[in-house]
């Protein structure tokens, strides 16, 4: 019995830090990520101009 | 002095197995086991009771995996692998470094939680996602695949519920989940680290520093409010270039969480269930099949959806690939195959535990490359059962096993079920891999990680011991 506590124990703690790992980001952090430049694309356009 | 039995029984091994890594015309890879498993019975080399002992041994662990597949599929169907992939992209911050260790984690916690082909089930459809939101191509794809799925199989070392063919072999060996845990956790993590990093060395070049379309994904995301955030979103730009998820409804809506509540309660439930019901001895399948079914019953009546998609997306070729290989394998047992193997390395193996640990973990490791890690065990379990090794030598070479079984086996796909689901799984979403590219890179990076954790087994053991 102590066995399998054991084990169950180990999957819960994996349980708990994959079920953590997996949600999303907070609004905030969204927000910023949203607002970032499109940076590639400019780059691309910018590369294309001046070919 | 071979005998006509064993010749035969040799030869349709060897032939089985040059099918299978030739596969002429690129035929299914059960087709070569299947023809080779009939011969073996028609010449009377294994007998109906063999198939019987087979059919019951490789029946246990797909039922599991099938209800572990019908799970996966229900939760597919309702955008939780989307929402998943969706908050990983996220995380990854634009970095496909970031996304790369994102991605190896996930895996890692995925098969700790379930176990290998639980996670090859669920982690593939999610990394496929990523890899289709972000915009990567085949090139930059594929390392994200393939590490993934490395690290999804070969994390069911540490733990022994983690790989049905673990528990195959704690029955048989008689070692408890706790001795397990004790002596394989250290090795195996050693191991998993080693070829994480080796993975991204290896595929550095094709691992995007910065992803492109990851500012436009976010954006998207953002203003379609996938995560339901109580106010509307501030910033409400219009894309200036289409993507794929700004022209589909489907492809980002949101999850219904009510529904995702409910699902994921009974797959918690059903977890603990089979902790619990298989310390008093009731068969996880039947835990696991049980399961499937109460998902499936709850789509069913919340959404109508039947089971024609499960039936359609569940691997059986791989099936009967496990059966007919089991069966050949057993072929050559029953023609004294394993008492040759035990002459030949008994008594090196016996000389020192780290002669033990290195060919026990070798041996299994190539066969189970070449025949599958299921029939393998079996193969090691009775090499070191009837070797008559002092108890400690014993524990350790069925340690040696797993290692060999769960990380050696990853060298060619037809090592482990998992791997073979995988590539399945990533055919029916019209991404090709072959053999070969799965080959090119495992064949140097297997070897090392598998040696690393062998080498950590033998100082693990004298350290703690």
């Amino acid at each position: 019995m102590v066995a399998v506590l054991t084990v169950l124990l180990i999957d819960c703690i994996a349980g708990i830090a994959l079920f953590s790992f997996i949600q999303p980001v907070t609004r905030s952090r969204y927000e910023e990520l949203a607002s970032l430049p499109i940076d590639a694309e400019k780059i691309v356009q910018e590369g294309e101009t001046s070919e | 002095m071979m005998t006509t039995e064993s010749t035969l029984a040799l030869a349709i091994f060897l032939a089985t197995v040059l099918f299978l890594l030739w596969r002429p015309k690129e035929i299914n890879e059960a087709i070569p086991p299947a023809i080779g498993a009939t011969l073996l019975y028609c010449l009377g080399i294994v007998s109906f009771t063999d198939m019987r002992y087979v059919f019951d041994t490789v029946t246990g662990a797909s039922i599991t995996i099938i209800s572990t597949m019908a799970m996966s599929i229900v939760l597919e169907s309702m955008g939780f692998f989307r929402w998943v992939a969706f908050n990983l992209v996220a995380k990854s911050e634009g970095s496909g470094t970031r996304l790369y260790w994102n991605v190896i984690l996930l895996c890692f916690l995925t098969t700790m939680f379930f176990n290998n082909d639980g996670s090859i089930v669920i982690t593939t459809p999610i990394i496929i996602e990523i890899v289709n939101i972000l915009e990567l191509t085949p090139r930059q794809q594929f390392p994200y695949l393939l590490s993934g799925a490395i690290i999804a199989t070969a994390s069911s070392a540490p733990i022994g519920v983690s790989n049905l063919a673990n528990l195959i072999a704690l029955k048989i060996v008689g070692v408890d989940l706790i001795t397990h845990t004790k002596y394989m956790f250290v090795p195996s993590m050693m191991g998993l680290i080693t070829i994480s990093i080796l993975f991204f060395l290896y595929f550095r070049k094709d691992i995007p520093l910065r992803i492109p379309a990851f500012s436009r994904v976010c954006m998207l995301l953002y203003r379609r409010n996938i995560h339901n955030y109580d106010r509307p979103p501030k910033h409400d730009h219009p894309p200036k270039h289409d993507h794929p998820l700004a022209n589909s409804k489907k492809q980002a809506h949101s999850i219904n969480w009510v529904m995702f509540r409910v699902y994921m309660t009974v797959i918690i439930v059903v977890r603990v269930c089979l902790f619990i019901f298989s310390y008093y001895g009731i068969p996880i399948e039947g835990v696991a099949a049980l399961g499937a079914l109460i998902v499936i019953l709850i789509r069913w009546c919340s959404q109508g959806t039947g089971i024609s998609d499960v039936l359609k997306k569940t691997p059986w070729h791989v099936f009967i690939f496990a059966f007919g290989m089991y069966l050949v394998v057993y072929g050559l047992h029953n023609a004294k195959f394993t008492d040759l193997i035990i002459q030949w390395i008994k008594e090196p193996v016996s000389a020192n535990l780290g002669n033990a640990i290195l060919i026990i973990g070798i041996l299994v490791t190539v066969m189970a490359s070449l025949f599958n890690n299921h029939p393998s065990i079996m193969l090691g379990t009775i090499i070191i059962t009837n070797m008559g090794l002092a108890q400690n030598y014993f524990q350790i070479a069925y340690l040696a096993i797993i290692l060999g079984s769960d990380v050696g086996s990853l060298i060619l796909p037809s090592g482990t079920l998992a791997s073979l689901i995988w590539m399945f799984i990533l055919k029916n979403n019209g991404i090709a891999v072959t053999w070969k590219q799965y080959i090119k890179a495992t064949i140097l990076i297997i070897p090392i990680g598998l040696l690393v954790s062998l080498l950590s087994l033998y100082w693990w053991t004298l350290l703690i011991s």
